[in-house]
């Protein structure tokens, strides 16, 4: 068993509940990841693995946008590890489920699982008996850890993965449906405006608040530090006052470039570790 | 600041809206219409995903008060088509898988429609040109002009003038 562990995908390992990763409803393959549609199609190439291991459709594959407490957490979206880590966490979970499907359908009828096949979600029995993974799943049969044993397709018998599927997040984005994080409005949402310092390493002096505070609408201002920021019920009412702060704040500015004319003396005089 | 009410017509639709005069169109539309499609790129009409039509012509919503559109039409890509019936540009954008984060792409949908509606057969420079407002960071560029051309053609054969 911890032999088993160690060689998971790290993502797995984190996560370890096939349906922390993949769940059947209404027809529906609802597939989790932690990584997050930035425009490199991963949504897409998440689905087409997903979809060759349980032999589905891709139409059939819904991704649901990683959500705090919904989705397993993957970390960091960056470093090109998308399909690394959670494509290799799906492929494996996605296997899995196969498997156990498979065998509560072998179980129904009476049969051994390696003589049922799969046609787009349908499981068939060689005397024709069949039933949908949706007929076949309950609610606790794929709550189970991911063991990293069950086969994945080798990569002959791929028909989904390695094929143009087009992106699966572009209609929505296209025609200008919510999409995107900025699309949420969530009841009671307020507004921020960060107010930034004129030059780089320029340090807040003072800031007198009290006209942006008394201006309707302002909910509060936020200094930490250098940090200055305003909130509003309304967006409109955030960036005007904003404005206000930003005229109201007195920061104190320092060169942080070297002398130009100088850059040698500069260049011997940093730091310097030899390895 | 007193309150104030501003008489729009969006997509054909009249709204009341409790803004300021001096409020941009774009604030109004995302959250007072709940439009999301117009999107908030820079805030300083320069990038174009807040790009609408005013009266057919395209105009950045981050820098149009809602106080100087009364009596003016506001289209917003939401207006344009509908899942079942979409623009000929979006579905050419789509076919063509002309975009990358697509951000940027609902306001090239607002300026590329401007032009098909009044350039029914344009030449690849002047695609380049009606779209020079809207900035795409990723770089789907040629793709985009690819399935704009595409979509003159089909809405070309739709009204049967070749």
């Amino acid at each position: 068993m911890t032999t088993v562990a160690a060689s998971l995908p790290p993502s797995i390992v984190a996560n370890p509940m096939v349906d922390d990763w993949v769940q059947f409803t209404d027809g529906i393959v609802e597939v989790r990841s932690g990584k997050v549609e930035l425009g490199q199609g991963v949504a897409t190439a998440l689905a087409q693995i997903v979809a060759e291991e349980l032999d589905v459709d891709v139409a059939a594959i819904r991704m649901t946008a990683a959500a705090t407490g919904v989705s397993p957490n993957e970390g960091y979206t960056a470093g090109s590890l998308s399909i690394q880590h959670s494509g290799a966490a799906l492929r494996l979970a996605a296997a899995e489920a196969r498997g156990l499907l498979l065998d509560a359908a072998a179980r129904r009828w009476d049969v051994a699982p390696d003589v049922l096949t799969v046609v787009d979600g349908v499981v068939v029995a060689p005397d024709g008996r069949s039933a949908t993974y949706w007929d076949v799943v309950d609610s606790d049969l794929l709550h189970r850890r991911v063991t990293g044993t069950a086969p994945t397709k080798a990569a002959s018998d791929r028909r989904v993965v390695g094929t143009r599927v087009p992106r699966i997040d572009l209609p929505d984005k296209v025609a200008g449906r919510p999409r995107f994080a900025h699309d949420l409005q969530l009841p009671g949402m307020a507004y921020g405006r960060v107010v930034r310092p004129p030059s780089r390493a320029a340090a807040l002096q003072s800031v007198d608040t009290a006209a942006t505070l008394s201006t309707t609408g302002v909910l509060t201002v936020v200094r930490d530090g250098d940090f200055l920021a305003v909130v509003a019920d309304r967006e409109e009412v955030a960036l005007t006052a904003a404005e206000r702060l930003r005229a109201d704040a007195v920061w104190d500015e320092r060169a942080t470039l070297p002398d130009e004319s100088d850059l040698p003396t500069f260049l011997t005089s940093a730091p310097a570790v030899e390895t | 600041m007193e309150p104030t009410s501003t008489a729009l017509s969006v997509n054909g639709k009249s709204e009341q809206v409790g803004v300021g005069p001096d409020t941009a169109l774009l604030y109004v539309l995302r959250n007072h219409l709940g439009l999301k499609g117009t999107r908030f790129g820079c805030g300083l009409a320069l990038c174009g995903s807040c790009m609408v039509l005013v009266d057919g012509q395209p105009r950045y919503s981050c820098d149009v008060p809602v106080g100087s559109l009364e009596g003016h039409e506001i289209t917003t890509v939401e207006g344009l088509g509908t899942v079942e019936d979409p623009h000929p540009v979006v579905s050419a954008i789509v076919a063509g898988q002309a975009a990358q984060c697509g951000y940027c792409i609902s306001g090239i949908v607002i300026s590329a429609a401007a032009l098909l509606e009044r350039t029914a057969d344009p030449s690849d420079e002047e695609v380049r040109r009606a779209l020079d407002g809207n900035l795409c960071r990723c770089g789907a560029h040629n793709r985009i002009v690819r399935a704009v051309l595409s979509a003159a053609a089909e809405l070309r054969s739709r009204d049967g003038r070749r």
